[in-house]
């Protein structure tokens, strides 16, 4: 599968408590256009909804979704687990499933990744990011088998996070990249990278690039070969290449070339990349051939012969995250199902690893690492829990996990059978070598060895006898050596073949050794003598020792006590235990040898401490030193024997203690006894713990997954806190920063809270917040406010009121809105004080504005009618009468069109003149330059003037004539008051006389210069023309008519 | 004239319209006072010639006629006002005073003033050319 174009690596992302930072950090870290799909599976709360894909959101440009069902990822977008389900994936597929709600879901990333490395294979990449337990780790094994690649956060700050889930995962050796979480976005970019590279070589380059392709691989397993003896060439090529891509990665190196290179020099590296292609992730049942044998040949062996009352022994050490031990647990129970007198079984699980253990004493595992489970053993065995499957209480009682070092504490002993896959590959050789003295050991004869299929212990065929080579199970050979049954002591490295300490330097070199003993020897005797270290075995002989030490029957021994010859071997056991313990040189004279031939040899013994030897390593020099010559039997037994008063005191002597040794067996024979019992209730009291520690376990499971879960919860509230400070933050800013005046009431009208702005209003202070507001003067009266309060809360509708303060002239709009809680509910009343001064002023401007064009329409009207009533009077006939009265109503047209072309502000007066003479023609007009303007209502009285002079001109005046001419001036005078004087001045026309009876005209032009211009008109009538002069003060231009 | 007609005082600053109210109030029998258009000659003759009534132009070019309504309310002189503004534009003292709005009819007029001196004794009405 993926192998089309659409293949790109699924990131499947776990994190738990503290894993909303690391996400932070992790998406900060890693460019929006990686290529790869991200899935995030956390634990969540199945009671709430999850606000991550929001909080996630935040952290990357990328497009955040939940997760749903049927969902199919695409790069570049990152997918988040909802609450409340479990997350598998199929054919690139997601999937939902609601969990059990009576249970919690334990483990959801291991579900996922494994699932995920099933279906995708080298495509899946898992991290593990901060978490408080160890889910995730058994996801990542899945992965790292497939070929995926794994990468687990370290923390580089130093604040407490919690490391479980990654440690876990690190401790379990299947990460590739451990790192602090912002370095993993360049790690993943870098892997997706990686794929086109490789395809590039095979697809793009065709020949030649599969030439270089198997020319770098060739090169590879030529190293590993030599170095390490293991032959890979027989691998598949494609997960070949892509594991050493894999190492590549890890390295930062580009190229191949640059790889062997590396592994050339760097025997570490040709160690991982070993490690790396072996990675058989132990699973169960894996390798079935193995345990296939296991069963058949082994198992059924363990347990022959045992009764009920017998114990089945098995250790595994390494055993990591309990796979391995699981599946000879379910062996043995399938077997003890067979038998009718079942014995005891027992096996030791053991690993370095907390974290490991912990999981592996869950006893639960995801659905996708059980592939190599057979349904029947799957249903016999495994209990199903949302995905996840959960051994059986008879097979998890057969096993005892603790934390214990193969290499460092005291081994376990009589052991039926030793499984060790996949440890060994570990080691060094060293290490290795007393690793398997240690097996050696702790199995009893003919006890079982299972190792993995690349490890191996043909070079002890001493010790080992293999029952099946290709299967690497091995069996101790009855008969072998094993005098130190006991270790003398529990630390430290167990007594190994001597050849070991020298290179330790502890002990002393063969040439110096040589050299001190004879030096020691010659200067005290030259007899026969041994050096032996503490366990009796002979490290070194001196000749002619044949006398008194002989081999024994069967295996070759190097025990002196067992090749002492007859005779020898009380006495020298004797001295040899007082010697070690006492270190000092001990001495046992007169002891009788019998040699070969019956003869009797006199010897004395003497053991000391070697010199310049130590400790552990103390070695001690035993001589004999024969007395007198060789004697026959009999002068021998003669010697021994010899009646004598000594002889029967002595034997009485001995009698008596015969019979005190009696009863000492005895009494110890009832301590054992009592010891017995004591141990079995031991057992029992232990086998109590251990399901009590069991349960305990799963509680602290429980505890552990809600912590996560409140953790998460809390990481959640924490950015939902940050959100509501920003949010809060704005909002004060707002009320600083507002000049609207609100205040926040509750149903009793006390305050909740207020805008500054409300200090204009209230004489309020931060304390009064919790006071009525009633309580508090305000700067005017609202005698209302309570009843419009009560109203909004009954109608759930807003009121608005103006209000008018006292005195200082500002308005305000007090606005009464109901306060709704999320329920929609009435809580308060929310008041607002707007200030609407600049607003009423405006209407107030405005009623005033069309009141003044109210009164300036009717008075114009009232004028017009006064005009028709004089001009009536006046006119005599009906014609004229329509003549005038049209002529007057234009002429204040005309100086309404002016003035309404300067907006009603001024009116230049030379502008009036043009408009009132041109109908009667400029040309003989001299008008002045001087600009004058004049507020409306002169310029419309003026107007008036203007256009019953030139009427007047046109008929009986200066304008009637060719000749005639009229000059217009004015000007400013600066008398007491500012006034403008008008001046018409009539020339060239017909003679003028002072008319009898003052007409109309002189009358309007006069009195308008007294009651609108508030001036006065001078009219005379002169012979060469009218001259009439208008003075009126000057009004202030104040623009507003 | 006799001064046993009612004497009415017109402060009116638009002169055509002071004539013709002048012309209808003499028509009706009525002694003029005025017209006059500003207050402060308004307020001499309320104090000079102690008018039986009053027709108050309410604006006077730059200024307006309440002050002189104001002497008058002191001296329980009766008055209306004649403008072209509307009742509502009047500020609160002044609300309640009698207004007629402009272009006012003679018989608006005379009914006004009928309200507010006793109706003078019929004159000949008729009309000054």
């Amino acid at each position: 599968m993926g192998e089309a174009s659409v293949a790109f690596p699924i990131v499947g992302i776990g994190a738990s408590a503290g894993g909303v930072e690391a996400l932070e950090h992790f998406f900060k870290g890693l460019p929006a256009d990686s290529g790869c799909s991200f899935v995030i599976v956390t634990h969540l709360s199945p009671d709430r909804p999850s606000l991550l894909a929001e909080i996630v959101s935040r952290f990357t440009s990328m497009p955040v979704y939940v997760a749903a069902e049927g969902t199919v990822p695409q790069p570049d977008q990152v997918y988040v687990l909802p609450a409340d389900a479990i997350l598998g994936i199929e054919n690139r597929t997601l999937s939902l499933r609601k969990p059990n709600s009576a249970k919690r879901e334990r483990k959801p990333v291991d579900i996922f990744l494994s699932q995920l490395a099933r279906d995708i294979g080298e495509y899946a990449v898992g991290v593990i990011l901060s978490g408080g337990d160890g889910d995730g780790t058994l996801g990542i094994k899945a992965i790292k088998e497939r070929g995926g690649f794994t990468l687990a956060q370290t923390w580089d700050g130093t604040e407490p996070q919690y490391m479980g889930m990654p440690q876990s995962a690190i401790a379990s050796g299947m990460i590739d990249v451990a790192t602090p979480v912002q370095e993993m976005g360049r790690s993943i970019v870098e892997f997706a990278r990686s794929f086109g590279m490789l395809e590039r070589l095979e697809v793009s380059g065709a020949e030649d690039g599969q030439r270089l392709l198997r020319a770098a691989r060739a090169d590879i397993c030529a190293l590993l070969r030599n170095q390490i003896g293991h032959d890979f060439s027989g691998y598949k090529e494609k997960s070949f290449l892509r594991r050493v891509q894999r190492r590549m990665h890890v390295n930062h190196i580009d190229t191949l070339e640059a790889y062997a290179e590396k592994l050339r020099h760097d025997p570490k590296e040709i160690g991982a990349l070993f490690r790396d292609l072996l990675i058989n992730v132990t699973n169960f049942f894996r390798d079935a051939d193995a345990f296939e044998v296991l069963e058949k040949s082994v198992i059924p062996k363990l347990f022959a012969g045992r009764g009920a009352d017998d114990t089945v022994r098995v250790w595994v050490p390494g055993c990591a995250t309990g796979e391995e031990v699981f599946s000879i647990a379910i062996l043995m129970r399938e077997y003890m199902d067979t038998l009718s007198a079942v014995p005891r079984v027992q096996i030791f699980a053991t690993d370095i690893d907390e974290l490991a253990l912990s999981v592996a004493r869950a006893a639960r595992y995801p659905e996708a690492l059980l592939d190599s489970v057979s349904a029947a053993r799957r249903k016999r065995f495994f209990t199903a829990e949302d995905g996840s499957y959960l051994l059986t209480k008879d097979v998890r009682e057969l096993c005892v996990f603790s934390s214990h070092s193969v290499i460092r504490d005291p081994p376990f002993s009589r052991l039926d059978l030793i499984s060790c896959r996949n440890l060994l590959i570990y080691f060094g050789p060293e290490v290795q070598n007393q690793v398997i003295m240690t097996f050696h050991y702790a199995l009893r004869p003919g006890g079982y060895l299972f190792l993995g299929t690349s490890e191996n212990v043909t070079q002890f065929s001493d010790f080992f006898v293999a029952l099946d080579k290709k299967q690497r199970v091995f069996r101790r050979r009855e008969g072998a050596p094993s005098h130190a049954r006991v270790p003398l002591v529990a630390s430290g490295l167990r007594p190994a073949p001597f050849a070991m300490l020298d290179r330790r330097g502890r002990g002393l070199g063969g040439m110096v050794l040589r050299q001190t003993v004879e030096a020691q020897v010659l200067d005290r005797f030259a007899p026969a003598h041994v050096v032996v270290n503490r366990d009796g075995d002979v490290v070194y002989y001196s000749p002619r020792t044949g006398k008194y030490l002989e081999a024994t029957a069967g295996v070759p021994t190097r025990q002196i006590l067992a090749m002492a010859r007859k005779g020898l071997r009380l006495d020298l056991r004797t001295l040899l235990r007082e010697a070690i313990e006492t270190e000092q040189r001990v001495i046992r004279q007169g002891v009788s040898v019998e040699t070969e031939e019956g003869q009797i040899q006199i010897v004395n013994l003497s053991v000391e401490p070697l010199a310049e030897s130590s400790g552990e390593d103390r070695l001690f020099l035993l001589v004999f030193a024969d007395v007198g010559k060789l004697l026959s039997r009999e002068e021998g037994v003669q010697r021994a024997t010899a009646p004598d008063e000594t002889a029967a005191h002595l034997e009485r002597e001995l009698r008596e203690s015969r019979e005190r040794l009696q009863s000492l067996i005895e009494e110890y024979e009832t301590a054992l006894e009592e010891l017995k019992s004591s141990n079995e209730e031991l057992v029992s009291v232990n086998e109590e713990l251990q399901s009590t520690n069991e349960e305990l376990e799963s509680s602290k499971e429980e505890l552990q997954s809600v912590n996560e879960e409140l953790h998460t919860v809390n990481a959640e509230l924490n950015g939902k806190v940050e959100m509501l400070d920003r949010s809060n933050s704005d909002l004060t800013n707002l009320f600083e920063s507002t000049r609207v005046a609100t205040v926040f009431l509750d149903r009793n009208l006390v305050i909740r809270s207020y805008t500054p702005a409300v200090s204009q209003i209230f004489n309020i202070l931060p304390t009064d917040r919790g006071r009525p507001l009633t309580d508090l003067s305000s700067r005017f009266s609202l005698p209302t406010l309570a009843d419009d309060v009560r109203e909004v809360f009954n109608s759930g509708k807003s009121l608005e009121r103006t209000v008018v303060p006292d005195g200082n002239g500002t308005y305000f709009l007090l606005r009464l809105a109901p306060y709704r809680d999320q329920s929609a509910g009435v809580e308060g009343v929310v008041l607002t004080f707007v200030d609407v001064t600049s607003l009423t002023r405006a209407e107030q401007h405005q009623r005033r504005l069309i009141a003044e064009l109210n009164h300036r329409v009717k008075n114009m009207l009232a004028i017009v009618i006064a005009i028709a009533e004089q001009t009536y009077r006046t006119a005599g006939d009906p014609a004229t009468f329509k003549v005038r009265l049209v002529e007057r109503i234009r002429g204040m047209a005309r100086s309404y069109e002016l003035l309404s072309h300067e907006n009603w502000h001024t009116a230049r007066v030379e502008e009036l003149v043009r408009k009132h003479l041109e109908p009667f023609g400029m040309e003989r007009v001299n008008m002045g330059q001087i600009d004058i303007r004049l507020p409306p209502r002169q310029a419309l009285s003026l107007g008036m003037i203007l256009h019953e002079l030139a009427t007047n001109a046109s008929k009986y005046g200066a304008l009637g004539t060719s000749q005639g001419r009229i000059g217009i001036e004015w000007r400013e005078e600066h008398a007491e008051t500012p006034a403008i004087a008008f001046h018409w001045r009539e020339i060239g026309g017909p003679k003028v006389a002072k008319p009898a009876r003052e007409g109309f005209g002189v009358k309007l032009i006069r009195q308008e210069a007294i009651y609108a211009l508030r001036g006065c008109a001078h009219i005379e009538f002169k012979p060469e023309g009218l001259d009439v002069v208008v003075r009126f003060p000057r009004e202030e231009l104040n623009g507003d008519g | 004239m006799a001064e046993s007609r009612p004497k009415i005082l017109i402060v009116e600053d638009e002169w055509l319209i002071a004539q013709f109210l002048e012309e209808v109030l003499e028509g009706l029998g009525y002694h003029v006072l005025g017209p006059v258009p500003s207050v402060r000659e308004a307020l001499t003759i309320v104090v000079s010639e102690m008018p039986d009534a009053a027709i108050l132009d309410i604006s006077l070019g730059q200024e307006n006629s309440l002050a002189v309504a104001d002497e008058l309310m002191r001296k329980k002189i009766p008055f209306v006002f004649s403008s072209g503004y509307m009742r509502v534009d009047l500020p609160e003292p002044y609300s309640d005073c009698a207004i007629l709005s402009k272009p006012i009819s003679e018989s608006e007029l005379g009914k006004s003033l009928r309200s507010l001196v006793h109706r003078p004794e019929p004159q000949s009405s008729e009309h000054l050319g």
